[in-house]
């Protein structure tokens, strides 16, 4: 397709330690679209912020990428030399971490740490240099651009330091944002703002975003398209109102029904019973069948095909049957 | 119904240095706090970072010395009483922390942390009432000898559920109990909590800033902003028509799945500025309906009957 700016295929992601080797993804396939909003949806462990790291190809060691493409505009870009991948990187890829608390710099002023950016991936020096620091900082909401320049991260509230992060983020003018639980540290009144703030600036820059979250509320507020991913495996993808409104895979149903809402209050919450599975002992077949109501026998031995049910939609599960082994 | 706690007027001003040789400047966390919680409810306490609300269960139990105000435990006033003095009311009074990493010793076994409530008030024959407490909050027997690194989070912030339970406490604070859990998790929490609460007759202040997690466990919600109550209520009503725009503005700005016709809502979130100083409501800066009284006047807590009180110039 054209207009895919983003195209993983056939992923898998192993740590090499020294009792053997741990695969944290494993045979993935997921693609981005311009101008759309990506959401990978998972509990801790199952992989979703490796598979954003390997993107940007900054997967710590002793992680390594075993197998499979990453296609960012029609080039793969594992294949390409690290000198070219660092201009790529911070570019036209830019990355938002979790902790805006842990990812600047403390001893540098926020113009330093914007103004590196903006000096190698765009070349500007001086006072034009200057000018595109506070033009991004006045992108991103922030009212008084001028002190926030001049300011350490420890002079800044929470939500600022976010916001400096994305800025710092969207200044080379990037294709792809990925955010990586950009709001989870973060108050429920700022983590709103910068929801806000996210969808404002995806209209207003034709960005696609690659948002990582945990949060199912979050997905709904700013998602397009879903992929719910378990213990290195996608589960289920499709656009948000397939995923929210007609899920298929027994995880997807029992995410949407365990998170307590806002809506009406029920006795008793819906739980998944058991425990996310460790990566070293990871159960055969399907990785979701000790905690699965519906597991058969046939789950407990093979690894579940992809079934279609619309041009987006898909769910690995075999209690729908056909298509052919892939995952993503 | 009696009232299990009453809180009257409590004040917490902590020092804090601007810089290393700078000034002390007062930071206030708690101003001037009233709370009535009642025998076998659940309380929510609920505000953003900073609110307040962790300092006042943490004066409740007396792990932090008001400085003003007084607590009463069961009609008795526990307040400025001697660590000593202390002692035999602690015992009904428990809390469960927000991470269960960090408060689970890692070289003592769960069988000894879970016991040591019971050692400290002189129980003889620990074992068999901690493996039943084990049993309750659905770990296996085997627990009693293992140590915490052998459990995944769920399971840790259950062994901080038995430990806070098995002295067989009236009161337990929970300090954000589930937001350090994953979602398939958290639930299994929240129900386990609800149960225990029903089964032990207990009666809980749950701290959160999840107004998602409190809706599905408290049966009242007091709202806390820069050190004070600013509206209280009964869940439902609370959820369903805030009266401070404050509360209105936590309530809008949770992300929720509850499909709201496929749109954002534009949300009319001020940026935040700081509280006012002095007089004056302290969400003045923010808040979108201020009229000018507002700025200048600090608005009392009214109660307007039902259990509802509210500190706003325009109810």
């Amino acid at each position: 397709m054209i207009d895919t700016l983003l195209k993983i295929s056939k992923l898998s992601i192993e740590f090499l330690l020294p009792e053997g080797s741990l695969k944290a993804v494993d045979g993935i396939n997921l693609s981005v679209r311009k101008k759309e909003t990506v959401c990978i949806v998972g509990e801790s462990g199952s992989g979703k912020t490796v598979t954003a790291l390997a993107i940007m190809r900054l997967i710590p060691k002793p992680g390594i990428i075993s197998s499979g493409e990453i296609f960012f505009n029609g080039e793969n870009i594992l294949k390409i030399p690290e000198n070219k991948m660092m201009q790529l990187r911070g570019a036209s890829i830019s990355m938002v971490f979790q902790e805006p608390f842990n990812s600047l710099n403390p001893v540098f002023r926020v113009s330093d740490q914007i103004g590196e950016s903006v000096e190698l991936h765009i070349g500007l020096k001086g006072l034009a240099k200057e000018q595109k620091i506070l033009e991004v900082l006045k992108l991103v909401g922030i009212q008084d651009e001028k002190r926030v320049y001049n300011s350490y991260p420890h002079e800044l509230s929470g939500g600022m330091r976010q916001r400096v992060m994305i800025a710092m983020g969207l200044v080379s003018n990037p294709s792809l944002l990925i955010a990586d639980e950009p709001t989870t540290a973060l108050d429920v009144t700022i983590q709103s703002q910068i929801l806000d703030l996210l969808a404002e600036l995806k209209e207003k820059l034709s960005l696609s975003v690659l948002l990582i979250t945990h949060d199912l509320g979050v997905v709904n507020e700013i998602g397009d398209s879903v992929y719910v991913m378990y213990a290195g495996k996608i589960m289920e993808k499709g656009n948000k109102s397939e995923i929210f409104n007609n899920p298929k895979h027994p995880y997807t149903e029992g995410l949407l029904k365990s998170v307590p809402d806002l809506g009406p209050v029920k006795r008793r919450l819906y739980t998944i019973e058991g425990n996310i599975p460790n990566l070293k002992e990871l159960p055969n077949g399907c990785r979701f069948h000790p905690r699965c109501p519906y597991a058969m026998e046939i789950c407990k031995k093979q690894t579940p095909v992809e079934t279609k049910f619309s041009s987006q939609h898909s769910a690995w599960c075999f209690r729908y049957q056909g298509g052919e082994e892939q995952n993503g | 119904m009696d009232n299990l706690v009453e809180v009257k007027d409590i004040a917490k001003t902590y020092k804090s240095l601007d810089g290393v040789f700078g000034m002390e400047k007062p930071v206030v966390a708690v101003n001037g706090v009233n709370l009535q919680i009642k025998k076998g409810e659940s309380l929510g306490l609920v505000g953003e970072s900073g609110c307040g609300k962790t300092t006042v269960g943490k004066i409740i139990l007396g792990l932090e010395k008001p400085d003003a105000g007084t607590v009463h435990f069961e009609n008795k006033k526990i307040s400025g009483l001697s660590s000593k003095e202390m002692f035999s009311t602690r015992k009904y009074m428990q809390i469960i922390f927000q991470d269960p990493f960090a408060s689970l010793n890692p070289r003592i076994r769960i069988g000894s942390a879970i016991g040591e409530v019971l050692t400290v008030y002189g129980v003889k024959d620990t074992e068999k009432l901690v493996k039943q407490m084990i049993e309750i909050i659905g770990l296996p027997e085997d627990t009693y000898y293992r140590y915490p690194h052998e459990f995944s989070g769920g399971q840790r912030q259950r062994i901080c559920i038995a430990r806070a339970l098995v002295g067989n406490p009236k009161f337990v604070v929970c300090d954000e109990p589930v937001s350090s859990l994953d979602v398939s998790v958290q639930a299994q929490i929240i129900n386990l909590l609800k149960e225990l609460k029903e089964e032990l007759h207990l009666t809980y202040l749950f701290i959160s800033h999840d107004l998602r997690v409190v809706k599905n466990i408290c049966d009242r919600i007091t709202v806390m902003y820069y050190g004070k109550i600013i509206e209280e209520g009964d869940t439902d009503i609370i959820y369903t028509e805030p009266l401070h725009p404050y509360t209105e503005l936590l309530i809008s700005a949770v992300p929720s799945m509850i499909m709201k016709n496929g749109v954002r809502r534009k949300r009319n979130a001020v940026s935040s500025v700081s509280a006012i100083n002095g007089e004056g409501c302290p969400f003045f800066y923010r808040c979108p309906k201020r009229i000018e009284k507002c700025g200048t006047i600090t608005p009392v807590l009214k109660d307007l009957g039902n259990n509802r009180k509210v500190a706003c110039w325009n109810v």
